[in-house]
């Protein structure tokens, strides 16, 4: 084990053991670094300890803010959406701790509850015995979604702590954030972007049809699936915000999430199946063309974070690989896709058009 | 000077993915040697072509200027012309970024302006140069 991953564990018995002081003989067994962890570091803890003098083995997930990420969020914010959503149907793990004095580790950090034995991997869903399972898996995935759409961000309770936008100024509020990090962050001229840009500007959705928690990321990748093809936890939640319900949709369908198989909706299912069992879980008939400004919204937004990326890899202290990737891979195709949306000459060899 | 730089690049690429990867005690090791193999693919695609391509968007925006038949206003067109009298100062691709900054810079302003002016036939031919681009820039890659 790498020194620094032993000090950490040390570190991290040494602060539950005191935190938790009810439960006895408390040690970290084994550490492991997450691989894919792009905005915090994630580890993986396997815990031994006596509770009420019974032997207990439990799992647990440590995530600590890096020195540099590959988005700039608010892990109070997250914590307290998990929190939010924890006593809801749609599965998350259960947060315990969130500790925000850096004197502790360091960096401030959350750690939750571990879901064993579940994958997060898109590829899987292309080979046995997942692809089998890719029906099973993305009836769940968007009845999830159109389900959270569903739910009252005042009875959620986020609207405790979450800015809540009107109905008319959801969009604009999204499109002025990720706009700006554009244009804080690029190191070259964008051509694609700004043109997008300017295309959403002059097609704003007048008014969304309803407010509610948006997860802000959710695609293939950032849940847990069982070996039966369960959803058992939807994960990073870092950029959930109160919003329109269409964002999470377009955001969950763009091709980049499915590729190289692009015609499958994140890796699972045609996007016009997708469409039907969110709309039959949210209650919600999508109106084409607001779906229409969400999704190449969705693309400038992913590229935002791409051009975020690469200024990090380019600029920060880090220098961790997935923020190249991110940077270097995903840019390329997020541009390819909004010039295929928008383009009048467009032969959409990246996703039908849908409105 | 190293000979057949990009060929050297896959080539490592290849000994860190199949045979360095998979010997990394630990998932993030070896998660982070693949991701590395996966840039260095990248980078020996970007070594053989990356004065070529972009060669090619200038190469295509001077042409797209020299062609104008909607004339912008007065200040971007003198902008522009100042573009088409300007040369690259060497082949480095460095010099090369540079004159493609400007380029895209003054694309930018010229496609927000067809729009607005409903200069619907250039507005087509820029969306046509950055498919072009955007296809010459892209990474070909397994997954």
């Amino acid at each position: 084990m790498h020194p620094a991953l032993a000090a950490l564990r040390d570190a991290i018995e040494r602060y539950l053991a005191r935190r938790w002081p009810h439960l006895q003989d408390f040690k970290v067994s084994n550490i492991q670094q997450i691989p894919g962890g792009a905005s915090r570091e994630t580890y993986r803890i396997a815990a031994t300890f006596r509770e009420n003098g019974a032997p207990t083995q439990r799992g647990y997930i440590f995530r600590r803010d890096p020195p540099s990420s590959l988005i700039d969020t608010n892990r109070a914010l997250e914590y307290r959406t998990y929190e939010a959503v924890y006593p809801t149907s749609v599965p998350v793990p259960q947060p315990l701790i969130l500790e925000e004095d850096p004197g502790e580790l360091e960096r401030p950090f959350s750690v939750m509850a571990e879901i064993a034995g579940c994958e997060t991997a898109i590829p899987n869903f292309a080979v046995p015995p997942y692809s089998a399972l890719r029906e099973h898996i993305g009836m769940q995935k968007w009845s999830i979604l159109g389900s959270l759409a569903k739910m009252d961000p005042a009875q959620l309770g986020v609207t405790k702590f979450m800015d809540v936008p009107t109905r008319e100024s959801c969009a604009l509020r999204e499109l002025d954030y990720w706009a700006g990090v554009i244009a804080a962050d690029s190191l070259h001229p964008q051509p694609i972007a700004a043109a997008a840009i300017r295309w959403l500007r002059r097609e704003l959705p007048r008014k969304a049809e309803k407010l509610c928690l948006v997860h802000g990321d959710y695609r293939s990748g950032n849940f847990l699936y069982d070996q039966t093809g369960k959803i058992r936890g939807i994960l990073d939640w870092e950029m959930a915000h109160i919003g329109d319900p269409l964002e999470d949709l377009a955001w969950s369908l763009d091709p980049l999430w499915g590729w190289p198989e692009r015609h499958l909706a994140g890796g699972l299912l045609p996007r016009r199946r997708a469409i039907d069992i969110w709309q039959a879980a949210s209650g919600i008939d999508v109106d084409p063309d607001a779906l229409r400004w969400w999704q190449v919204f969705a693309s400038v937004k992913g590229l935002a974070i791409w051009i975020s990326s690469t200024e990090d890899f380019a600029n920060g202290t880090t220098k961790e690989p997935i923020l190249a990737m991110a940077g270097w891979v995903m840019t390329d195709r997020q541009n390819r896709i909004l010039v295929d949306r928008l383009s009048p000459d467009s032969t959409y060899r990246y996703a039908e058009p849908l409105a | 000077m190293i000979p057949r730089p990009q060929q050297a690049l896959v080539d490592l690429s290849m000994k860190l993915a199949m045979s360095i990867a998979p010997d990394t005690q630990s998932a993030y090791g070896a998660s982070n040697a693949g991701m590395i193999a996966m840039l260095m693919q990248c980078l020996a695609q970007e070594f053989d072509r990356a004065a070529a391509v972009r060669t090619q968007d200038i190469d295509e925006l001077t042409a797209l200027f020299e062609s104008l038949r909607d004339v912008p206003p007065e200040s971007l067109s003198n902008r522009i012309a100042a573009f088409l009298r300007g040369t690259v100062e060497s082949l480095r691709i460095e010099h090369l970024n540079a004159r493609h900054a400007q380029g895209m810079e003054l694309l930018i302003e010229l496609h927000a302006w067809a729009e607005t002016h409903r200069a619907e036939e250039l507005d087509r031919e820029i969306w046509n140069f950055l498919a072009r681009h955007a296809d010459r820039h892209a990474y070909q890659l397994a997954v």
